[in-house]
């Protein structure tokens, strides 16, 4: 498959490098008109997220080497800045483009392993591509290749069980506690950075009631009203447990401020009902034995990581099971016949349809009885002759593909070309309208 | 031919439930997607030709088919799979399928197995008080049986959290506080069921002019000592707003006596009331 991937990562830059590259979705399908402009033969995509940027581009190979991708895609920021930026990006090109991309879209290439939010991005890279109308056949081929083996990836294999950051087994706790977390206030015990991350994660799961304990009242009162919560005095602690279902403490203190007396004293008053405990302090902010009263669950941050360690080694064994979908995937995707001519061949078909739809059109709608019918009805028979101009056409240009996966590709050329009366003229009547080709495609499913 | 039939229909209902005990088994012990929606379809169609069955004892005997040990479990076990079927289906409860199918099934097996005995009944087997007073027993007994696995699953799940096991187990199983909700309102529904049965068993015991002789009858005391713990369930949750493992222990000690005293009394021994003469002509 022609396909060419540029951009950077994580691994090759870091944050301050990424955000001048990245693109705002609503920026996207206006910077692939843009380098199109430049290179019209191409398809391309843009995969734009918080750990990566990557453009892909799909075309002839002559077309792919003459390009400078990372130039188009650096246009926007100054030849000086560009410099700066290109050692950070890395190239990958036929083979290893659309395994980088399966890989990515598996989330094999992600910062944390396994991950499913990427496959949305890419999706979404996918749709704002087609809505800049830059998706052809080829990447439309390898983005619908990619999705499918994430799936399977994600089906078949255990790369995205368990969490592995605190703040979502901060969460996944809670789920498995609570029923419904829009009903459960949240206490949170100094304002570490760990302990906000929580928090968020919480509230996007539905909390509404956040209380915020900080030994600097303006502190926790200013980390309160940014998550809408309230902010309580610090000696208000004991008071304020037994109303609280989830406590995420994360102070620098010295000793523990949350004490096993209190927290049975909180436990009775709530009469069975559980409470979740998660305390990222170091050193611990809750006694240990609080663990051991009933209906409290007890985590530290040692637990956390540890289940986040032991999560995240399980993703990690499941690489090669992964890695070895990926590359049915490519091999899949290599089956779809990329001999060289196909693609030339396939623009043929669609000009010779084209210009027989258009040849009959012209002729019909001339003749008095159609000429008077009104612009609608023109637009039905034209959409009616297309139709009927592809279908002829779809048997054909199935056999050809299967000439070039089989190896006759030479045999039928020459006879496909003699019986369609195709020349080399064709060829730049086929190479003129890509868009048209999208349409006829639409048109066709 | 009835018989034959019967046999033919039970058998496919449990072919069905073992089925279904066997996914569900699967279904907690594999880390991948097998999903509790097969579970629900195999035990919906199990419960089919067995409900179809039930039906045809009735119409054969001319009464409500809960006399016999075969009739008595295959009553049971469908109650028991109505009320996880509402469980499963209403409030997306997965997980606890995996000790109630194989229960279920096993029931079932059981009934099979005294299928074609005689059955013996007095002939105040067709009255409705009889029929309400048996019918409301066995459904507060199923309600009993989920909502003790329901505990059970509470108290797994209160393990796994404690003890931070974070399997497949603990995937599987829903949250605490789910747990909680669904076995409260279970127990509510089997205190009612059991209160309409007693109401209706002492009813029919004035009727049939056997006095007080009830009082010394095992199976009456063993009732009554469900009745006296879901009770008190019911005002621990309803009244004193209890929650939490505590309440899970309880539920899990009423359950474990609804087995004694169903399958002990039930299905073990001769499950008549010990003043019941069979063919005596009030009751």
């Amino acid at each position: 498959m022609n396909l060419a991937a540029i951009g950077i990562n994580f691994r090759t830059a870091p944050i301050e490098v990424r955000e001048t590259v990245a693109f705002r979705p609503e920026t996207i399908p206006r910077a692939l008109q843009r380098i199109r402009a430049q290179i019209p033969e191409a398809e391309l995509a843009l995969v734009s997220t918080c750990n990566r940027t990557e453009l892909y581009a799909a075309a002839a190979p002559e077309v792919l080497k003459g390009a400078d991708l990372v130039g188009l895609l650096l246009a926007d920021v100054g030849a000086a800045q560009s410099d700066v930026l290109r050692p950070h990006f890395y190239t990958k090109k036929g083979p290893q483009a659309v395994e980088h991309l399966l890989a990515v879209a598996a989330s094999l290439d992600s910062m944390v392993v396994g991950e499913t939010e990427i496959l949305g991005q890419v999706k979404q890279a996918y749709l704002l591509a087609q809505e800049a109308q830059t998706i052809g056949k080829l990447l439309h081929t390898a983005f619908q290749g990619a999705f499918r083996s994430a799936k399977r990836v994600h089906s078949e294999t255990d790369i995205c069980r368990g969490r592995v950051s605190v703040s979502s087994l901060a969460v996944e706790f809670s789920g498995k506690v609570f029923e419904d977390l829009g009903e459960k206030t949240v206490m949170i015990v100094g304002a570490g950075e760990t302990a906000e991350l929580a928090l968020r994660s919480l509230i996007e799961k539905g909390v509404a009631d956040v209380l915020v304990l900080n030994r600097s009242h303006g502190n926790g009162r200013a980390l309160a009203e940014q998550y809408g919560g309230r902010a309580i005095q610090w000696d208000l602690l004991k008071d304020y447990l037994p109303r609280t279902d989830i406590l995420i403490s994360s102070t620098s203190a010295p000793h523990c401020v949350v004490h096993t007396e209190a927290m049975r004293r909180a436990v009775e008053t709530r009469r069975g009902r559980p409470i979740l405990l998660i305390d990222i302090a170091v050193p611990r902010d809750v006694e240990a034995a609080v663990g051991e009263l009933q209906n409290v669950y007890l985590y530290h941050i040692d637990d956390l990581q540890k289940m986040a360690a032991t999560n995240l080694a399980r993703r990690q064994a499941e690489m090669d099971k992964a890695w070895e979908i990926v590359r049915e995937g490519v091999a899949e995707l290599k089956a779809v016949p990329d001999t060289p001519g196909l693609g030339r061949m396939m623009q043929q078909f669609d000009a010779h349809g084209r210009r027989i739809a258009a040849d009959a059109l012209e002729r019909a709608l001339a003749k008095e009885a159609l000429s008077a019918l009104p612009g609608a009805a023109h637009e039905e028979i034209r959409v009616l002759a297309t139709k009927i101009v592809n279908k002829v056409l779809a048997a054909p240009r199935e056999s050809m593909k299967r000439a070039a996966k089989n190896g006759r590709w030479e045999e039928y050329t020459e006879i496909v070309s003699d019986l369609f009366g195709f020349s080399s003229e064709d060829d730049d009547a086929s190479q003129a309208a890509p868009h048209a080709q999208i349409q006829d495609r639409k048109d066709q499913e | 031919m009835m018989g034959f039939l019967g046999s033919i229909l039970t058998g496919i209902g449990t072919v069905l439930c073992c089925l279904a005990s066997a996914f569900s088994v699967l279904y907690m012990v594999s880390p991948g997607k097998a999903g509790e929606k097969r579970i629900i379809m195999l035990l919906s169609a199990g419960a089919v030709p067995l409900l179809a069955v039930l039906s045809l004892h009735g119409l054969q005997a001319g009464r409500l088919p809960v006399f016999g040990r075969s009739d008595m479990l295959l009553f049971y076990a469908l109650s028991v799979i109505a009320t996880y079927l509402y469980v499963a289906l209403q409030h997306r409860m997965r997980g606890i399928s995996v000790v109630l199918v194989p229960y279920v099934t096993l029931c079932l097996l059981l009934g099979g197995s005294a299928m074609g005995q005689q059955v013996q009944t007095s002939p105040a087997a067709g009255s409705t008080w009889l029929g309400l007073h048996v019918c409301t027993a066995f459904i507060g007994f199923a309600l009993c049986t989920v909502s003790g696995v329901l505990a059970l699953a509470y108290v797994v799940q209160n393990n796994n959290l404690k003890r931070k096991h974070l399997g497949v187990v603990f995937e599987r199983l829903p949250p605490l506080e789910s747990l909680d909700h669904l076995m409260s309102r279970q127990i509510g529904a089997a205190f009612l069921m059991l209160t309409l049965s007693l109401a209706f068993g002492v009813h029919l015991a004035r009727l049939s002019g056997v006095g007080y002789e009830w009082v010394r009858d095992p199976k009456v005391m063993s009732t009554i000592v469900i009745w006296g713990i879901y009770a008190v369930l019911v005002h621990m949750r309803t009244s004193a707003h209890r929650h939490g493992q505590g309440m899970a222990l309880v539920t899990i000690a009423g359950f474990i006596l609804v087995l004694l005293t169903f399958l002990g009394i039930h299905i073990f021994a001769d499950g008549s009331h010990i003043f019941v003469a069979v063919g005596a002509t009030d009751f």
